[in-house]
């Protein structure tokens, strides 16, 4: 099936473009909710909320700023993944132990440099485990994408149903099980190699 | 927090990007369809009706999620128009109770007038079917039951196993309900079960009586039967193509075009064209482009003139002419030549003994010789 | 080398350091001292501004360094914590060049340093590639220490930097603190609630409450002199000089062995074995004494394990008073052939013991001076 390589390309390109601006627009937020309690409760609110919506009526609801295309899906990814990107980047900064952020700080270090080089790359398992958890789920999101007219590997596995094409349904199905499963893998074993190095010193 | 800043802004022009590859309204008109195969169907078919008949460039976004998501990009101008259902706009568009006792007539003309005065948009006339809840019976067995409607099939309900599928069960007056209230069914079994299933429970007689919907294609292949919902139990959904006014004041030419199937799809056909997607597995395109040419709604002149046919397109045109089918013809060649500077298919085949010859005009399908030779033996 | 001058530090209305004067003389290692609350890590964490003082100045070398970059002054004072604070996903080789780093130098003078660190404590060089968790808390410290010593920073602040390690490693910390000190001659300030540590290394006690300067002196002169009783209650009674051998409070010591008249029999032989004494005196739950007891009458005894002391026959005897005469003290248990002594107060409340060898250190403080 000649069709299956520009509808994965597409619905790989569809999943990372909601991932990163959810990664790029979270990190920073994450950083900053570290000193703004308040604020961070009711921003997880929100996120929480955001979780709860059913793809179709989020999808639906994007379409009608966005339009009939993979935009709307993009930004729906992008809301969805905010939950396990923020949540998982604030607690993997905010966790980070006391005394050694002390100890960067009573050395010299900026507040940037205590964030760059302490907090941040003991985060990083954290961050990235929210990631993978974000990448995994827009994979299966970006399925539904066909409802609202975007590309994907949706529309193979949709038509395949409908038409009781089992040999559609896969095509469109296994290339989307399979990269969810690389991708759990992959990141997994990233997740891994940066625990490694943190484990907790003996005090 | 510079940093911050910086970022913010580049996610923006990452959006702005992403929206530019998916954005531009392009020209012409943007044709629409909910997710089952009746729906998408009629929209490739006024896809290609509008692009055979007109100038105006068609863009399709078919397969779209629901009535809701249609609607609203209806609404909002992502799509110009789709194919909709009397009860369906009475119902869920324009909020009224479906009530027994209301007319199908009724119900178009709220519809028509409501959706032209709410949302600017024109339902034209309906093409004939009714796609709504029937009870369905295999036809072999109608006379042994003796029923044809569905206060005959009440008659002896206490004998009849009765399928259908979730939804039935749960609307409130016009599903299984209804048929109790309405009929005053006494079902001796009552089944829920998937559509496919039901089918197959009718078929081998496990079932007596199923939940159908009238233009299923299903109906063909398992030779089933629709009683005649004489009380009018179930509401009407009569289908018509919905399409934005000003895409009609745009383009003059296209409510002509729109018109022409009014009143000429019934529920048989229907059934027809649905059986083609659905159990020949051939594609949408294909039976809408052969549904509206052997209609002579579109003539082979009015393709794109770029366009020529596929080998495939001209082998089927010669088969249906020698009265076979594909697999039934041997020793099959096709060649694309230039002849006196109109491109040609050459087509050479063998079939029960006889050498065929065609030779067709590769931009209109149009056969312009044809021959049939007994084959030659090989002499010893 | 470091000067508060009128220094407070208030949190609202809760005043944490009250109009401090303190000085900190070069190449000294001055030991901050104190219960919980008074303020002696406030004070340290406002010389490296980690803290803002609410009023007065501050000054290091000279200056205020009110005028100073805090992250400036921070990468030239050493700072050591009792957590330890190593960066985990950093080598040791990374977390002791790490404020090289900051400052930017090249990776040869980093290696360069490093290599002359780890001669100063000995350390292993197979160490620089590990990683902190590989560690045990000691030597994560020593590590700790070296880090702070990178850059070769006059002033070293030590937060209760042993706090958290074994007492064992801890001793041996305590001792290479002050060989390097006896080969660095650095400034070090060090905060510990210790007491025995602190007369170990200090050349220089401050002993604080709530926020002011109670005593500050070298240590011979603190525990010869202590200013007042708070003074005295803090260091422990068994820790001061007293120089003299007047009186039995001068030669007694508080390591005095009780056990409660109802302890079992069973337990009362556990805890002398523990302390490797012959006997045991019985207090009542009030601490009073109530008499002695000793391990051959409980031997000789055919009551069950389980039974209380009393149920023995305790012997009563006669204790001794802190103001009495020390000479006489000493003639009666000479005379009488007694080994210890209770001393109780007005109250028949025990408060310490006169052993020989009580006896023997006093004599000996008399005779040849303070512990070194």
């Amino acid at each position: 099936m000649s069709n299956i390589l520009p509808a994965m390309l597409s619905h790989l390109r569809i999943t990372f473009l909601g991932v990163l601006a959810a990664v790029i627009l979270g990190l920073p937020t994450a950083a900053f909710l570290i000193r703004h309690d308040k604020l961070r409760k009711m921003l997880f609110i929100i996120v929480d909320a955001i979780q709860t919506v059913p793809s179709l009526a989020m999808l639906t609801f994007v379409m009608l700023i966005f339009g009939l295309n993979d935009t709307t899906v993009i930004v729906a990814i992008f809301l969805y993944s905010l939950f396990p990107v923020l949540r998982n980047t604030y607690v993997g900064l905010a966790s980070v132990d006391k005394g050694t952020i002390r100890a960067g700080k009573g050395i010299g270090m900026t507040d940037l440099q205590i964030f760059s080089m302490i907090r941040f790359p003991l985060a990083a398992p954290m961050i990235l485990t929210g990631i993978r958890l974000s990448i995994v789920s827009a994979l299966g999101l970006a399925t539904t994408g066909v409802f609202i007219g975007a590309g994907g590997l949706g529309m193979l596995i949709w038509r395949g149903i409908q038409t009781r094409n089992m040999g559609m349904m896969m095509s469109g199905a296994v290339p989307v099980f399979l990269l969810a499963i690389l991708f759990e893998y992959v990141i997994g074993l990233f997740e891994k190699q940066l625990n490694k190095r943190q484990r907790r010193s003996i005090s | 927090m510079k940093k911050k800043n910086t970022i913010t802004l580049f996610l923006a022009m990452l959006l702005l990007l992403s929206m530019l590859s998916g954005c531009g309204k392009s020209k012409g008109v943007t044709v629409g369809s909910k997710q089952f195969t009746e729906n998408i169907l009629l929209g490739e078919i006024y896809a290609q009706l509008i692009e055979a008949k007109t100038d105006i460039p068609v863009t399709r976004k078919l397969n779209l999620g629901g009535t809701a998501v249609c609607h609203l990009a209806a609404q909002k101008g992502e799509i110009d128009m789709y194919f909709e259902y009397t009860g369906t706009a009475y119902n869920e568009l324009l909020n009224h109770a479906l009530e027994a006792g209301v007319t199908k007539e009724e119900i178009l003309a709220v519809c028509q007038k409501e959706l032209n005065e709410n949302s600017q948009m024109t339902l034209f006339d309906p093409l004939g079917f009714n796609n709504t809840y029937a009870v369905a019976v295999k036809t072999s067995r109608l006379e042994e039951l003796g029923v044809e409607t569905l206060s005959d099939l009440s008659t002896i309900s206490d004998q009849i196993k009765f399928g259908a599928g979730h939804a039935f069960y749960t609307r409130l007056h016009d599903g299984y309900n209804g048929l109790v209230d309405t009929y005053g069914m006494k079902f001796k079994e009552t089944l829920k079960m998937d559509t496919s299933l039901l089918y197959e429970a009718a078929h081998t007689e496990d079932l007596d009586a199923i939940i159908v919907f009238t233009t299923d294609g299903l109906l063909k292949k398992y030779d089933l039967t629709c009683l005649v919902d004489d009380k009018t139990l179930f509401p009407p959904y009569e289908g018509a193509i919905l399409c934005r006014n000003d895409v009609l004041e745009r383009y003059p030419e296209l409510r002509d075009e729109l018109n022409t199937l009014a009143g000429k799809i019934d529920d048989e056909t229907m059934q027809m064209l649905n059986y083609q997607v659905d159990i020949e597995n051939r594609s949408v395109e294909e039976v809408a482009k052969e549904f509206l040419i052997s209609n002579g709604y579109i003539s082979i002149t009015d393709q794109d003139n770029s366009k020529i046919y596929t080998e495939q397109e001209v082998l089927d045109i010669a088969y249906k002419e020698a009265g076979i089918n594909s697999s039934q013809a041997s020793e099959i060649e096709v060649e694309l030549k230039t002849k006196d500077s109109v491109e040609v298919y050459e087509i050479e085949f063998d079939y029960d003994g006889y050498e065929y010859d065609y030779v067709i005009n590769a931009k209109t399908g149009e056969i312009l010789s044809k021959s049939r030779e007994k084959e030659e033996l090989p002499t010893t | 080398m470091v000067h508060f001058v009128n220094v407070t530090m208030a949190y609202g209305s809760h005043i944490v350091i009250d109009k401090l004067n303190l000085h900190v003389e070069e190449g000294q290692l001055v030991v901050l001292i104190g219960p919980s609350g008074c303020g002696k890590t406030t004070t340290l964490q406002l010389i490296n501004r980690l803290i803002k003082p609410t009023e007065g100045d501050i000054l290091v070398n000279r200056q205020n360094i009110k005028n100073v970059d805090p992250v400036e002054l921070r990468r030239k004072v050493g700072y050591v914590i009792q957590e330890i604070g190593l960066f985990p996903h950093m080598t040791i080789k990374q977390n002791i060049e790490i404020v090289p780093r900051l400052l930017g130098w090249d990776e040869e003078r980093k290696a360069a340093r490093t290599e002359e660190l780890i001669q100063l404590v000995n350390l292993d060089r197979k160490y620089l590639k590990r990683y902190p968790s590989e560690l045990s808390g000691g030597q994560q410290q020593r590590i700790g220490l070296l880090r702070a010593l990178a850059v070769e920073p006059p002033i070293i602040l030590m937060d209760e930097p042993f706090g958290a390690l074994d007492p064992i490693t801890r001793e041996s910390l305590q001792n290479e603190i002050v060989a390097l000190q006896k080969r660095l001659k650095k400034t070090i300030v060090f905060v510990t609630h210790d007491m025995d540590e602190a007369i170990k290394i200090a050349d220089r006690i401050v002993l604080m409450k709530d926020g002011k300067i109670v005593q500050a002196a070298a240590s011979k002169e603190l525990l010869s002199n202590p200013a007042n009783e708070f003074v005295e209650q803090f260091i422990g009674r068994h820790r001061l000089y007293s120089g003299k051998a007047d009186t039995v409070a001068d030669v007694m010591s508080d390591e005095i062995v009780c056990a409660e008249k109802t302890l079992s029999l069973i337990e009362a032989v556990a805890l002398m074995r523990h302390k490797k004494v012959p006997g045991l005196f019985v207090i009542d739950d009030t601490k009073k004494l109530q008499g002695k007891v000793s391990i051959e009458q409980i031997r000789k005894s055919e009551l069950s394990e389980q039974d209380a002391l009393e149920t023995i026959g305790i012997e009563q005897i006669c204790p001794a008073f802190e103001n009495q005469s020390a000479r006489e003290v000493f003639d009666r248990m000479e005379a009488e052939k007694i080994d210890a002594l209770p001393v109780v107060d007005e109250a028949n409340t025990v408060i310490g013991v006169v052993t020989r060898s009580s006896i023997v250190r006093s004599l000996a403080e008399v005779v040849w001076g303070n512990q070194s």
